[in-house]
């Protein structure tokens, strides 16, 4: 029997506005709440409800044979719950299915991985509390933003309790071997890896309305020859992509939503092929083979490694004028303070200062929300700035306020007269991630 | 007067550098006869003052000595060479790249000024309108503004038989450092060795002419530049975005090689080396932008930049306004309007030897643009000691405030009587 092990990642970014030099200590509000509302309720018309929707319909189609695992971020679930709940309807019911594995990740969609260690566990427990909370489900398999592994991150994983951890299928990772089998990492016992097979899902994820592309079109037929051929030499084929893929990346008219509705049946057409979530192939196999890496491999870009999101001198600066700033934030330990910070980490940010123009740039492109990597720097930069005043403004505060709480024994009267003396701290606006934004909630388009 | 261009309808500071002459001389009585390459219709006009364009120029012609200037320019147009003129404005204004779009659907429209990739046909023809109208029009003394004016004003000049005067607010070397359009070059040098007066913007521009150009020294005198002096309410206008005790240091200006941005981020190392309560500002774009911020991040001192990208004219206030020191390390700058402005606005300056304004102040403090130890020392000082700064502030201000453009003008007159 050979599993097809299909992982989708869902996530959008709280995408930052263009904030100029001129809005620093003015402009309490850092995100671009109409860019991401618009965002939000176009991929899940094109992509979210109708994939769901037929996935659904699969799953029911096939009495529980058709199984899929995904990734929500929760900076994806706070945009449902804010501006489109109905989609978060939908992934709730594939939950409730039995079919659908929902897999650990970065709360924030974060590289807190490659940086702090303490951040990072926070944020996956973030994350675990709130697929508990949404889908009923403890995550047992982690996924790193943008597949980021090395063989610390594996341990990190294990660490926390993960079972399976999943991994580019780089060349690096495996050398001569195929991912189509179940490995373990170096170092680390009591996890395991499932590499993406990279071939064939970026046969649909990237090739599949590629008109120069000598298979094109791909219909759900010829794909399954190839799954087939993987017959007797393998036991999972990991088929990772973006969710955004259906509908999307390729839009509907390419004939995504077709492939996808005949796959199963195509599939299923060879007696020795199933469909799996990452754990249960993960806990039906033994491991074959190690992996191992101490250098960072992700699955973006032809590099494979993390130069998409730190590969310039303007991505380090941001980055690490970011990081700097943590024991700072844990130290005036406020929510609003934490949660900034922490939104301000998704790695989306970095992603749009790439200046790789070139075949990688493409994509780099598409996806930036700016007119250059230099404004999404300077729009970053500048937000950090205020960022660090209003943090500078709040401890003061904080700390002012404990000097006259810690004078017990004064009156009441004096204790006026000392908080009347107190040099004027410009108070800071407020710190809230986005104003209430002022948009008719169009009529919900039911698939 | 021949000019190139004119406010609101401006790239650059040869425009507002024009319009304050004119103004200044038309107050003094003086009839200006004002002659761009194209009038949009909103400029501000005052008495004693005409603004000419073809299409006025047309109205005083006959049929067929429109026909002759028109014939010419699909003559001139396929002889045309793409240029470097684009280095000129670095920056592309919508302005400018408005035309180009008309450029681009009729390439034989009409003259639009700027600077494109016609500019040098459009001088041409721009030379064959002013012909036109010299002979129609009496007036005593023709007045060309830089290059792209040149021809047009020898021909205004030769048709009438009246002096002709050279304006030059900026020379092909400042430009383009060594790597000079030889094209351009010849224009300069064509027009300065037959005009009967050179005016430079100042004494540093008068020695690249008599240098570089081997212009005789007696024909050039040195005018300076003034500013519009604005009166605002300091107290109330300020409205600081950065915190009050980090200091703000401000660079303004076309981020190209010849305002040296990459000396500002260096200073600017050498300052952090110091202190890091000090925030530096880049306001401007160019040629040189997206390389200086990857410089400063590459130093590890992004963090400590900001960058603005184009300012409109409010904003420039602004940007002075919130800031506590101006920096201009500009490499070659004839005269270099922006320190003026910085005193007005009350903010201490800091600028280049190598630059004409530095020629007339005495309450900013000056450096070798190549010397960044100074710089950053300098910058430490008037960041650090509120003596110097306040001194520089006050004193600065009321500098400023004797800088105009009437000054020049009553200069101009002597020049003008001398001729005739």
């Amino acid at each position: 029997m050979t599993s097809i092990c299909f992982y989708f990642e869902v996530h959008q970014p709280f995408r930052i506005k263009p904030y100029g030099y001129f809005q620093i200590g003015h402009d309490p509000f850092y995100l671009d709440d109409n860019k991401n509302y618009a965002v939000l309720r176009k991929v899940s018309d094109k992509c979210y409800l109708p994939t769901t929707n037929l996935l659904l319909e699969l799953i029911e189609r096939y009495k529980g044979r058709f199984k899929v695992s995904f990734s929500l971020t929760g900076v994806l679930i706070e945009q449902f719950k804010m501006w489109y709940p109905e989609v978060l309807d939908n992934f709730k019911k594939l939950a409730d299915t039995g079919c659908v594995e929902f897999l650990g990740e970065t709360y924030y969609h974060s590289l807190s991985s490659i940086i702090e260690e303490e951040e990072f566990r926070k944020q996956v427990k973030m994350h675990t509390k709130l697929i508990q909370d949404e889908f009923g489900q403890t995550p047992k398999a982690f996924r790193n933003t943008e597949l980021v592994y090395s063989d610390h991150i594996a341990y990190l994983a294990k660490d926390m309790g993960f079972k399976t951890i999943l991994a580019e299928g780089a060349e690096r990772l495996l050398h001569w071997r195929t991912p189509n089998y179940v490995y373990k990492p170096e170092h680390t016992e009591g996890i395991k890896c499932l590499l993406k097979n990279y071939k064939l899902s970026d046969d649909i994820a990237f090739r599949f309305s590629e008109r120069g592309w000598k298979e094109f079109p791909l219909t759900a037929e010829k794909y399954s020859n190839w799954v087939h051929s993987i017959a007797g030499d393998g036991q999972t084929v990991n088929l990772f992509m973006d969710f955004e893929t259906f509908g999307e990346h390729q839009w509907e008219d390419s004939g995504i939503f077709n492939f996808l509705n005949h796959l199963p049946e195509k599939i299923f057409q060879h007696p020795d092929f199933e469909f799996e979530t990452v754990s249960a192939v993960s806990e039906k196999y033994e491991p074959v083979g190690t992996i191992a890496t101490s250098d960072l491999v992700s699955w973006a870009d032809i590099e494979r490694d993390i130069s998409a999101w730190l590969g310039n001198s303007i991505q380090q600066e941001a980055f690490h004028s970011l990081y700097e700033l943590k024991n700072e934030v844990y130290a005036l330990n406020d929510p609003g303070f934490l949660d900034t910070f922490r939104k301000l980490q998704t790695s989306d940010h970095f992603y749009y200062m790439c200046t790789k123009y070139f075949n990688d740039g493409d994509v780099h492109k598409y996806f930036n929300p700016y007119s250059s990597p230099y404004d999404a720097y300077i729009y970053f930069m500048n937000v950090l700035q205020d960022f660090r005043q209003r943090m500078k403004y709040a401890r003061t505060a904080k700390e002012n306020s404990t000097k006259i709480n810690k004078r017990k024994n004064v009156s009441s009267k004096v204790k006026n007269k000392v908080k009347k003396g107190l040099p004027a701290i410009e108070k800071p606006d407020g710190l809230f991630l986005r104003k209430e934004i002022q948009i008719e909630k169009p009529q919900l388009q039911t698939a | 007067m021949v000019g190139w261009e004119y406010p609101p309808n401006i790239t650059g500071g040869l425009g507002i550098a024009c319009k304050g002459l004119v103004n200044s001389l038309a107050q003094k009585g003086i009839s200006v006869h004002f002659m761009v390459p194209k009038l949009f219709g909103n400029e501000e006009c005052c008495e004693n003052v005409e603004l000419i364009d073809p299409s006025v120029i047309k109205t005083f012609l006959t049929q067929e000595e429109i026909q002759e200037i028109e014939n010419l320019r699909a003559n001139v147009y396929s002889a045309e060479i793409r240029s470097s003129a684009y280095a000129y404005c670095g920056e592309e204004s919508n302005w400018q790249s408005a035309n180009k779009n008309t450029n681009a659907k009729d390439s034989l429209s009409e003259i639009q000024g700027g600077y494109t990739d016609r500019i040098f046909s459009e001088i041409s023809e721009y030379a064959a309108w002013a012909k036109a109208y010299a002979k129609k029009v009496d007036f005593d003394i023709v007045h060309a503004h830089d290059w792209m004016s040149f021809p047009a004003g020898k021909a205004a000049s030769e048709a009438a038989k009246k002096p002709l005067v050279c304006h030059v607010h900026a020379t092909e070397y400042d430009r383009s450092g060594d790597n000079v359009n030889e094209r351009v070059f010849h224009l300069e040098k064509e027009a300065l060795d037959s005009c009967d007066k050179a005016v430079t913007v100042s004494e540093y521009t008068k020695s690249i002419l008599v240098n570089r150009y081997n212009i005789s020294a007696d024909k050039i005198q040195a005018v300076h530049n003034g500013v519009d002096f604005e009166n605002y309410d300091h107290l109330n206008s300020s409205n600081r975005g950065i915190d009050k005790d980090t200091k703000v240091v401000l660079f303004l200006g076309r981020i190209t090689f010849q305002k040296g941005p990459d000396y500002f981020v260096r200073a600017a190392q050498k300052v952090l080396e110091k202190t890091k309560n000090v925030r530096f500002v880049m306001a401007g774009t160019g040629d040189m932008y997206h390389r200086m911020i990857s410089f400063a991040s590459g130093l590890g001192i992004g963090k400590y930049f900001h960058y603005t990208g184009f300012l409109n004219k409010d904003e420039v206030r602004r940007a002075y306004l919130t800031s506590d020191l101006y920096v201009m390390p500009s490499v070659s700058e004839p005269f270099g309007i922006a320190p003026l402005e910085a005193m007005n606005y009350r903010v201490p300056a800091i600028i280049s030897k190598q630059s004409g304004v530095s020629e007339i102040l005495q309450n900013v403090i000056k450096i070798d643009f190549w010397d960044v130890d100074a710089l950053a020392e300098n910058i430490l000082h008037v960041t650090k000691y509120s003596g110097l700064s306040n001194d520089l502030k006050h004193n600065g201000y009321l500098e400023a405030k004797n800088v105009s453009w009437e000054r020049s003008a009553d200069k101009l007159l002597n020049l003008y009587h001398s001729l005739n």
